[in-house]
């Protein structure tokens, strides 16, 4: 019954069910989004590899062999580092990365920019998204913004200038990095780098050698953050979410766009149901006469909702992805995503989870109104035209 | 056996602080397989007193028993339940689901009720019987608003009768109608009070009201006089019949 007055009549269904598409996608795009930054993928993008570990320690150590350029007080650092480490039984190898400025080359076009060199990593362990891994010494890979300003393409030959000379690299590859608003250019790990001109670095990171399942990672975590403090210790996710340094604010308006969705679609709900009631008053009079009790016209139009509701459901499921993509990846290319991100789309939360919220809220918004035909008598079958 | 039994039933409406007392201390009582009649001036109580005593408005005192039950003393569930599977009602103008067919009207409320305990065939069968009966099957499958009046009257005649009700309350139940539509329906319902159904209607039509066996005269929220009539028994009869009803009627006041 409920489905036949929605298929006989949808027009009057149109604005609810578009209200409803709405607001739901509304949520499921935000809830793609700050999933997306809280996940490890978003490493790659920030032109880094993925690692096991982050870590924030021995920053006074880092920042003074950076100052000085002291190459052998880093790599020392790393190995004090990964002793510590072997020390509570944990295998693996400390890497860092470290930014240098330089000015570019290329015909007539000339600026200065962020240059990254990986310390105890290989050019093959990032993500490159057009050419290959520069595999010597003098081949570089850059990002899209670099190549676009120096109007240099892949298999070019751009300069560098650096302290001992203007110097010739290959380039040979496109990477992606959110670092610098997308300028960057990554040196291969034995390019003729002077670490005096270091302008400053990242923090460690480390990658377990022996592959050890999942379980084993979260335990090992656990003992590196005894060792160094919670606060020192991240993720790949975790640390991609403090780079960008938005994850919670996202997620603060994650929720408060929830609690605004849920609100409308309350309000939406109500107002629809009692102008439904109000054109209806006859049916639903003429029902109650012929001995329908309350219950079961209150079912009657809840289930029109639940339908819409489920609907709707399906029909924004469907569409989020495409609308993240859509309203987010822009975003994401300003800030030097050039080719954009592979969402994280969490399926119990945005196929399950999150409809569920806002079809309980409908459900339970349409009983409380359609309560309302309590008060309508079933003499009234007769009075109402 | 006395299916309806009304004692000093009080109906009073409060507007605007104001008291109308819309009936006043009536009593009768309907007998199983009577069609009683009720007539009066407009505005003297008729149609409450047909919703206070099938239970679809409260009454404000008094007792009123259907089949021995206090309707009083019943839950608004319970009401409804009654309505579903005992009584059957019929209005002037009574709304059907717009989205429905007549067909899918009419079996409604045999959909909602657990008294016949079938499958929705057997249900459909009814209902096309029924439809037959009453001359509408080529109707069944039409939408409400593709439907005549008098056709739309004789599927609710069909809705009030599909859960086998004890009794059927009609409040003007020809009063839309033209003259042939009104004789066909007032034909179908005297059938079926022949079939043992109790009817109760209200009524501002003589050669209506002369069909049924006892007419009652209600002017203020009271009763002012009954009439009994012999069963009717064929059209021969219906002129006589009108004329001594309109004696009686003039009596009345009418
Ligand atoms: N729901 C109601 N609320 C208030 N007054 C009503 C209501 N229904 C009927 N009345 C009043 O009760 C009186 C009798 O109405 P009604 O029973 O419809 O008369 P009839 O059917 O005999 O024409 C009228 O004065 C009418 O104004
Ligand atoms: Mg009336």
């Amino acid at each position: 019954m409920a489905l036949n007055d929605i298929l006989s009549a949808p027009k009057r269904f149109l604005s609810i069910i578009f209200t409803y598409i709405l607001c739901m996608t509304i949520v499921l795009v935000l809830v793609t989004t700050t999933n997306t930054l809280r996940s490890g993928e978003l490493v790659n993008i920030f032109g880094l590899h993925e690692s096991d570990v982050f870590l924030s320690i021995y920053s006074e150590d880092i920042l003074s062999a950076v100052v000085s350029g002291e190459r052998e007080k880093l790599e020392g650092t790393m190995t004090r580092l990964e002793t510590e480490l072997e020390e509570i039984g944990i295998e693996g190898e400390a890497s860092i990365e470290l930014f240098i400025k330089y000015n570019l080359k290329h015909g007539d076009n000339m600026f200065k920019s962020m240059t990254l060199i990986g310390l105890n990593t290989t050019t093959d362990m990032y993500i490159y998204n057009e050419g290959t891994a520069p595999q010597n010494p003098n081949e570089v890979a850059i990002t899209q913004l670099v190549a676009e300003k120096l109007d240099a393409e892949i298999g070019d030959t751009i300069i560098v200038c650096q302290e001992h000379g203007e110097v010739e690299y290959l380039v040979t590859g496109y990477y992606q990095s959110m670092n610098n608003l997308g300028e960057g250019v990554r040196f291969h790990q034995d390019a003729p780098v002077d670490f005096s001109m270091l302008s400053g670095s990242l923090s460690f990171q480390f990658d377990y050698t022996d592959s050890p399942d999942e379980k084993t990672k979260e335990e090992r975590f656990k003992k590196i953050e005894d060792l160094y403090g919670e606060e020192n210790v991240m993720t790949a996710g975790e640390f991609a979410e403090r780079s960008t340094g938005v994850g919670d604010a996202i997620d603060a308006i994650k929720y408060l766009t929830l609690g605004l969705v849920i609100i409308i679609i309350m309000l939406v709900t109500l107002l629809t149901e009692r102008s439904f009631i109000a054109k209806e008053q006859g049916e639903i009079a003429t029902l109650k006469a012929i001995g329908f009790n309350t219950s079961s016209v209150v079912a009657w139009h809840t289930l029109r909702f639940v339908i819409i509701g489920v609907v709707s459901s399906i029909i924004a499921v469907l569409i989020s992805t495409p609308v993240t993509n859509l309203a987010i990846t822009p975003v994401f290319k300003m800030m030097g995503a050039a080719y954009g991100v592979n969402y994280e789309v969490n399926l119990l939360e945005v196929a399950v989870i999150y409809p569920t919220i806002l079809l309980v809220t409908t459900i339970i918004s349409s009983v409380l109104t359609s309560l309302y035909t309590k008060t309508i008598k079933p003499s009234q079958a007769s009075s109402i035209e | 056996m006395n299916i309806l039994e009304v004692k000093d039933l009080c109906k009073t409406y409060i507007i605007n602080k104001r008291q109308n007392n819309v009936l006043k201390n009536v009593n009768f009582s309907v007998s199983e397989g009577e069609m009683v009649a009720i007539m009066g001036p407009s505005g003297s109580g008729k149609s409450t007193l047909l919703y206070t005593v099938s239970g679809m408005d409260t009454l404000t005192a008094g007792e009123v028993k259907f089949c021995g039950k206090d309707i009083a003393k019943l839950s608004e569930k319970e009401l409804a339940g009654l309505r579903l599977d005992e009584m059957g009602f019929i209005f002037q103008q009574m709304h059907m689901l717009k989205n429905l067919t007549v067909l899918d009207n009419i079996i409604l409320p045999a959909t909602q009720s657990e008294k016949a305990n079938e499958t929705r065939k057997e249900t459909v069968q009814r209902g096309h019987e029924l439809m037959r009966k009453l001359g509408i099957i080529d109707i069944a499958d039409n939408d409400i608003n593709e439907v005549s009046g008098g056709q739309l009257q004789r599927a609710c005649i069909c809705r009030s009768m599909i859960n086998n009700p004890k009794m059927i309350f009609a409040d003007e139940p020809t009063g839309a109608l033209n003259r042939t539509s009104s004789d066909e329906v007032m034909a179908e319902l005297a059938k079926l009070n022949s079939d043992g159904t109790t009817i109760m209607l209200v009524t501002h039509d003589v050669k209506v009201a002369a069909r049924c066996t006892r007419v009652m005269y209600i002017v203020d929220g009271n009763i002012k006089g009954e009439y009994n009539l012999n069963r009717y028994e064929n059209e021969s009869q219906m002129r006589e019949r009108e004329r001594a009803l309109n004696n009686w009627l003039m009596e009345m006041g009418w």
